[in-house]
């Protein structure tokens, strides 16, 4: 649904995005990851039409953000990180003006509003003036301005950032409502393990360039080979140390107090560890994998660097 | 039937959209609820009953107090204030109307939208329009006071009122403009005001004119005598053909960069401009061979003569200035390269109008060439001798003839424009691939176009001036050639045409001005192939990729 060819963006001497090529499946929650400044809204501003790129192409339902910006406009929904709401105009005439400015005609707009603030649980604020919303509710207007006019994509930059755990959980629920109606998301944000609970793949990109991209769990794969167990012991962790150092396969044993960590790469045999420790009399409490998450790839694959 | 019932209706609905825009309906819905308009609404309306109420006060204590003379008072200090209000606070809408959107992060969300540029240019027009109409029209009920005292009639109030509107919508679509260049508010206001009183007081060296003229008869009690009669074609041009051009040429200028600015940065943003600089000097073209042609039989020998060369240096610089067309980016974006390369077949005579250096330069010429084939036709007409196309020739009797001129005046002259454009046009081409920025380019053209402009008519006008009109030989084609001013200039100290200052070589005379205009043919198309071969290794640069263009100090 989102084809990006070797988009490059240049202002003027910085290069912002450099080369960039990935893909979003249609009915995809895209997570597009990176630390401030790497070029994720300097990308999804090509998207949206809003830049043009310096070299290369996007493509967004099968339309060439270059060659024909007025139909991309047409199937995309953009919500930008940072928005001001029109003061002086209630909810529903802030999303009447935009439903207005998508050319909707006037005997469909009025359906069409009832069924956007349904969805954006924002009937009940139908004549509050726009800029008297918190945070949470604004967000979730410009949300319902993005799906106005029915897009296939939505392209969201940060539509997370600065809400309350609430807001954010009601977001979250309410991006998984919009896949289930078919529409593909590209969605940046920082706070990576929400992305994970929502995505099922992501892009990550540091200094413009494209770090990874793919199924989640593919990326995780990739980047974290080794899995990494955590040992828990009522006594003898030094003992339980030697026992797991008997083991080939068994890399990277730390200890710190009662609790060890080791880690292995593949299929190994973790029973025959257990078995090993038992007949060493070690008082094993507990033993289990700790699963690496979207954070720690991001940690372990970016350096932290800005364009 | 009823597919053609639909289309109608469509047609009629997307007509309405520009009507009743969507920015328009939401910056009423937006304003007239806060309380600021309605304040500063308030405060204007008491200060004009104020102003009103004085000027009543201060003309019936007279002692001997004349109703209709109140009456005219009344009106006439009405139409000052609200000639002040259209110009320098109304304006204050229009001119953060755009930046507005900038500063309130609700810019891009406007243009992701549907909505095209020049939608949303015209949108925040009529919103600010509709504010301007809206105090004008309130304020009625405080002017027809006058007519509670008389000397004041219903045409008096249409002409002042269609005059402040024909004034409001030049001084609102100006102030949008303005607002589409700046980044701030505070920017947009002082750039607004900055530019807005001269351009106030431009405008109103014509309309002060006719406005005086005009108060002065509604003052004599002789209103129903103003018409709008004109002496003669050259009055009709001065005073209304020539004016109401340039009102709607500013309009034009104003709407489409306005249009321009909210484009993408490499979008197409040259066409437009060509369509209007090709209205722009057919307008001006038609207008001066219809005065040359129609209405100058009884007009003075000078007067003749003067319209005519000011309307050959209009002509020459308005199509000199589109010669900046020539200058722009070398490497065309990536949608206007698709755009020019699917122009193929019959559509391929439209590419002139597209960007880029060389269509930019072909441009050039044809605009060029077009403006100054239709100022010297008349002319030649003149030269070729009273009884030429039908005795139209006898109009121009004061136009030298070929004879007096020598054999060489058409070659010559044929020469003199060729040289003076492809010079220009190779050097626009060649700076396009030099300069880093458009900008530069096209004002580097602007410096050498200023060089080859005004050295030449400065010399041109010394040698005018000390002239007498009867001995007046074909110098408005020297101001197009450096070369042949400085012949022109040299040997109008002397007898003889511009043609005749020669020097013998290769066994017969040859012309001084010859071996200068070829020189410079030669220069300009030296410079054109120099443009040529960078911008062709420029563009096969683009294809590899930015990275090498940002080497090679080009932008992408």
């Amino acid at each position: 649904m989102i084809e990006i060819r070797g988009l490059s963006k240049w202002y003027d001497e910085f290069l912002a995005v450099s080369d960039l090529s990935f893909t979003v499946q249609k009915g995809d929650i895209f997570g597009f990851i990176g630390p401030n400044g790497a070029g994720k809204t300097t990308t999804m501003r090509v998207l949206a039409t809003i830049l043009e790129p310096s070299a290369g192409d996007a493509l967004v339902a099968g339309h060439s953000v270059i060659d024909y910006p007025e139909k991309v406009r047409r199937v995309l929904g953009y919500m930008p990180d940072y928005y001001g709401v029109y003061e002086g105009l209630t909810v529903w005439e802030y999303l009447d003006f935009f439903a207005a400015a998508y050319g909707i005609p006037r005997r469909r707009r009025q359906r069409i509003l009832e069924d956007v603030m349904d969805l954006t649980d924002l009937k009940g604020l139908r004549n509050r003036m726009a800029s008297d919303l918190s945070k949470g509710m604004t967000q979730r207007l410009c949300l319902g301005k993005t799906l106005i006019h029915d897009p296939q994509v939505l392209i969201l930059d940060e539509p997370a950032s600065g809400l309350d755990p609430r807001a954010r959980i009601e977001l979250r629920v309410l991006l998984k409502e919009l896949r289930d109606m078919g529409k593909t998301i590209l969605i940046s944000s920082h706070i990576l393990t929400e992305l994970a609970d929502m995505c099922n793949a992501v892009a990550i990109i540091e200094r413009g360039k494209l770090v990874a991209s793919g199924d989640v769990s593919e990326i995780v794969r990739r980047a974290m080979p080794l899995t990494t167990m955590v040992l828990r012991v009522k006594a003898e962790a030094d003992r339980a140390k030697e026992v797991l150092g008997r083991f080939h396969f068994v890399q990277r044993v730390e200890a710190k107090d009662h609790e060890l960590t080791f880690q292995y790469q593949g299929e190994q045999d973790i029973p025959a560890v257990v078995k090993q420790l038992a007949l060493a009399d070690v008082p094993i409490v507990g033993l289990e994998e700790q699963k690496a998450d979207l954070e720690d790839v991001f940690m372990k694959i970016t350096k932290g660097e800005v364009a | 039937m009823r597919d053609s019932q639909g289309q109608f209706a469509g047609t009629l609905a997307r007509a309405w959209r520009w009507v009743a825009t969507p920015i328009l309906v939401k910056e009423l819905r937006a304003t007239f609820r806060g309380w600021r308009f309605f304040a500063a609404h308030a405060g204007l309306l008491s200060l004009f009953a104020l102003i009103l109420l004085i000027t009543l006060v201060v003309w019936m204590t007279e002692t001997d107090p004349n109703p209709a003379m109140i009456g005219r008072v009344v009106f006439a200090m009405f139409i000052v204030f609200q000639g002040v209000l259209v110009a320098l606070v109304l304006p204050a809408f229009g001119c953060t109307s755009v930046v507005g959107e900038k500063e309130r992060k609700s810019f891009d969300l406007l243009l992701t939208t549907t909505l095209s540029p020049a939608e949303i240019v015209w949108g925040k027009f009529t919103a600010t329009m509709a504010y301007s109409i809206l105090f004008l029209v309130s304020t009625l009920p405080l002017v027809t006071v006058a007519f509670l005292f008389g000397g004041i009639s219903l045409f008096d109030l249409g002409a002042a009122y269609l005059y402040l509107f024909v004034c409001s919508v030049l001084l609102n679509l100006y102030a949008v403009f303005i607002s589409t260049t700046v980044k701030t508010s505070q920017r947009a206001v002082v750039a607004c005001y900055l530019f807005l009183v001269p351009l106030v007081t431009a405008l109103c060296f014509w309309a002060v004119g006719l406005s005086m003229r005009y108060v002065e008869r509604i003052f004599e009690g002789r209103a129903a005598e103003l018409t709008f009669e004109f002496e003669n074609a050259v009055d009709f041009v001065l005073r209304a053909g020539l004016p109401g051009f340039g009102y709607l040429a500013l309009l034009g200028f104003f709407f489409l960069s306005a249009t321009n600015r909210l484009k993408a940065p490499t979008a197409n943003h040259s066409t437009s401009f060509r369509v209007y600089y090709v209205v722009l000097v057919a307008g001006l073209a038609g207008m001066s061979i219809w005065v040359l042609e129609h209405g100058l039989r009884e007009v003075s020998f000078d007067a003749r003569r003067t319209a005519c060369l000011i309307y050959l240096c209009v002509a020459g610089a308005l199509g000199v200035f589109s010669m900046v067309f020539a200058a722009e980016d070398p490497v065309l974006p990536l949608r206007l390269r698709s755009q020019v390369s699917r122009m193929t077949g019959a559509w391929r005579f439209l590419r002139p109008f597209m960007p880029g250096s060389v269509n930019g330069a072909l441009f050039c010429v044809g605009v060029n060439g077009l403006a100054l084939a239709a100022s010297v036709m008349p002319l030649w007409r003149g030269v070729l001798g009273p009884e030429s196309f039908g005795g139209v020739g006898k109009n121009f009797e004061w136009v030298p003839t070929l004879a007096s001129q020598g054999a060489l005046a058409v070659p010559f002259t044929a020469a003199c424009i060729v040289s003076f454009l492809v010079f220009l046009a190779g050097a626009g081409v060649l700076f396009s691939t030099v300069f880093k920025r458009s900008t530069t380019a096209k004002g580097m053209l602007g410096v050498l176009l200023l060089v080859s402009l005004l050295v030449p008519l400065i010399g041109w006008l010394v040698v005018e001036l000390g002239r007498e009109p009867e001995t007046s030989r074909f110098y408005g084609m020297a101001i197009l050639n450096l070369p042949l001013a400085v012949t022109s200039l040299w040997n109008g100290m002397g007898e003889g045409g511009i043609f005749e200052w020669q020097f013998h070589a290769l066994g017969r005379d040859i012309p001084y001005a010859a071996v200068f205009c070829g020189l410079h043919v030669a220069l300009g198309a030296g410079l054109f192939l120099w443009g040529l071969l960078r911008r062709r290794r420029l563009s096969r640069l683009a294809e590899v990729g930015p990275a090498i263009l940002a080497t090679s100090g080009v932008r992408a």
